[in-house]
């Protein structure tokens, strides 16, 4: 029995990310830094989106919506949205940048 | 090359003088940005900046790596200030060193035109109107394309 228990939540973690907001993002969902743990494997920030939309809502439908008006980041890399990530990837999602 | 991150002031003069007194130099220019009043007719109270640390020296490293490719300098320096900062503080200081001026001319507006749109930083201004995220200006997207057509 917990065998088959443990195997349903092995089974049911397909994929981690871990992932970041930065600036208004950060605010708006509440924390900086979080490990997510998918229960369905994507392979681009744009797919990863898109199942946060249809699993959790709320802030993550906007998010999808406006993902233009974002940047990400894969591995501290400037990216696109349809560029490849894998397992254990670092994404951090942010408004366009205003240092200097 | 040096690049700090930090939330204390620092002196842009002293910043100059380490690079001058290196072998080799003839020539040192220097670029130091400040936090200005007022900002879209409000007037500020104060300024947050918020960086993506361990990305934000990997960009500025190859920031001065792509200088250094295109110009003939000897060494760089970039302060750049995180945290709450008030009117007319200092905010960043990027200071490069050549044999010759106009090399160190050049990389010093191309390093600080390609911070402002690479180099992961936000700031937010605190009016008495509020809270507000800066925009990106469309005359710094218009600056680092300049200097991609000249590639």
């Amino acid at each position: 029995m917990r065998w088959v228990l443990m195997k349903k939540l092995w089974l049911a973690k397909i994929m981690n990310l871990k992932l970041l907001f930065f600036a208004n993002l950060r605010e708006q969902f509440g924390f900086s830094y979080k490990e997510i743990n998918l229960s369905k494997k994507v392979s681009s920030p744009e797919e990863f989106l898109l199942v946060m939309r249809n699993q959790i809502g709320g802030e993550w439908v906007n998010l999808f919506e406006n993902k233009k008006l974002y940047k990400v980041a894969i591995n501290q890399n400037l990216s696109s949205w349809k560029d490849h990530i894998l397992e254990g990837d670092e994404l951090a999602i942010f408004p366009p940048i205003t240092g200097g | 090359m040096t690049i700090i991150i930090q939330e204390d002031s620092f002196s842009i003069s002293k910043m100059i003088s380490e690079l001058s007194e290196k072998d080799n130099v003839g020539a040192v220019v220097s670029f130091s940005g400040y936090v200005r009043e007022f900002s879209k007719e409000r007037q500020l109270k104060y300024m947050e900046l918020e960086h993506y640390p361990g990305m934000t020296e990997k960009a500025l490293e190859s920031i001065i790596q792509k200088a250094k490719s295109r110009w003939d300098i000897e060494e760089t320096t970039i302060i750049h200030r995180v945290g709450k900062l008030s009117p007319k503080d200092i905010i960043v200081g990027v200071t490069v060193s050549s044999k010759h001026r106009s090399n160190a001319f050049m990389a010093c507006e191309f390093i600080i035109d390609f911070l402002k749109t690479d180099a992961p930083f936000w700031k937010k201004e605190i009016s008495i109107k509020g809270e507000v995220w800066v925009a990106e200006r469309q005359e710094d997207i218009i600056k680092k394309t300049k200097w991609n057509k000249l590639d």
